[in-house]
């Protein structure tokens, strides 16, 4: 398991735009509309946050321990969700680093698309569980 | 929650190729479907077109059946062409690097 400590950001602490207990990812993408409306994320920025956040619920549900709980919070030109589970996170070989095509194994995949398609993905343990927190911004708040 | 337009996936055969057509969102909870469907189309030994044109959207989950069919398609020595993609399935195949894995 990876055992950085989770550390949460400001934005964490204000009241969020959506929470959803325990979706399916195909619920998780579709709740991702408002919330990108919200920011004002288009084409494909909103593509990129529906996919990341996509990938991170799909390895919460199918790696993680219920609940999973997905909350969301929306600025101008940038969304914050955090993927919160109740495990104990994914190995230090799992942690989303290496490409499709490497040879061993395919876990992993869903973390690295994610980090390709975020301005910034963090994750950590902490007391509940384990948390992994995307930023997509759009273009001109990179 | 409805989800009727989740998956939905049509295979035609004219007797000299297999047409795979989904339109709907594939991801871990889909993907397995459009596996069973290239694998179906592929037992006739027939060429299979991959038609993506209408997939709204493609997780790893899909991206991975689609890789293993071109892989199955290469080592049996079939032919395996992906004919069309919407605009969200290019960027997440160029994204993942998968895109120079697919027969020109």
């Amino acid at each position: 398991m990876t055992t950085t400590p989770y550390r949460p950001s400001t934005v964490e602490s204000q009241r969020p735009l959506l929470e959803l207990e325990d979706p399916a990812p195909v619920e998780a993408r579709r709740a991702l509309v408002p919330l990108a409306e919200a920011a004002g994320l288009q084409g494909t920025e909103a593509d990129d946050l529906r996919s990341a956040v996509s990938e991170v619920v799909t390895n919460a549900v199918m790696y993680g321990e219920a609940p999973v709980r997905v909350t969301g919070w929306a600025s101008p030109g940038q969304v914050v969700v955090t993927v919160s589970d109740c495990g104990r996170g994914p190995s230090e070989t799992e942690l989303g680093q290496a490409p499709l095509d490497r040879e061993a194994g395919q876990g992993g995949l869903g973390l690295w698309m994610a980090r390709q398609l975020c301005r910034e993905l963090v994750m950590g343990t902490h007391d509940g569980g384990f948390t992994v927190r995307l930023v997509v911004a759009a273009d001109s708040a990179r | 929650m409805a989800l009727d337009d989740y998956l939905w996936i049509e295979v035609e055969a004219d007797g000299t190729s297999s047409t795979v057509a989904v339109r709907g969102e594939l991801d871990a909870g889909s993907a397995p479907h459009l596996g069973e469907a290239i694998a179906q189309a592929a037992s006739t030994g027939a060429p299979i077109h991959l038609d993506l044109n209408e997939v709204g959207f493609i997780d790893s989950s899909g991206l991975r059946v689609v890789a293993e069919a071109v892989r199955l398609a290469k080592e049996d020595g079939r032919a395996l062409q992906v004919t069309a993609m919407s605009d969200a399935v290019r960027r997440v195949f160029e994204v993942s690097g998968l895109v120079r894995q697919l027969p020109s």
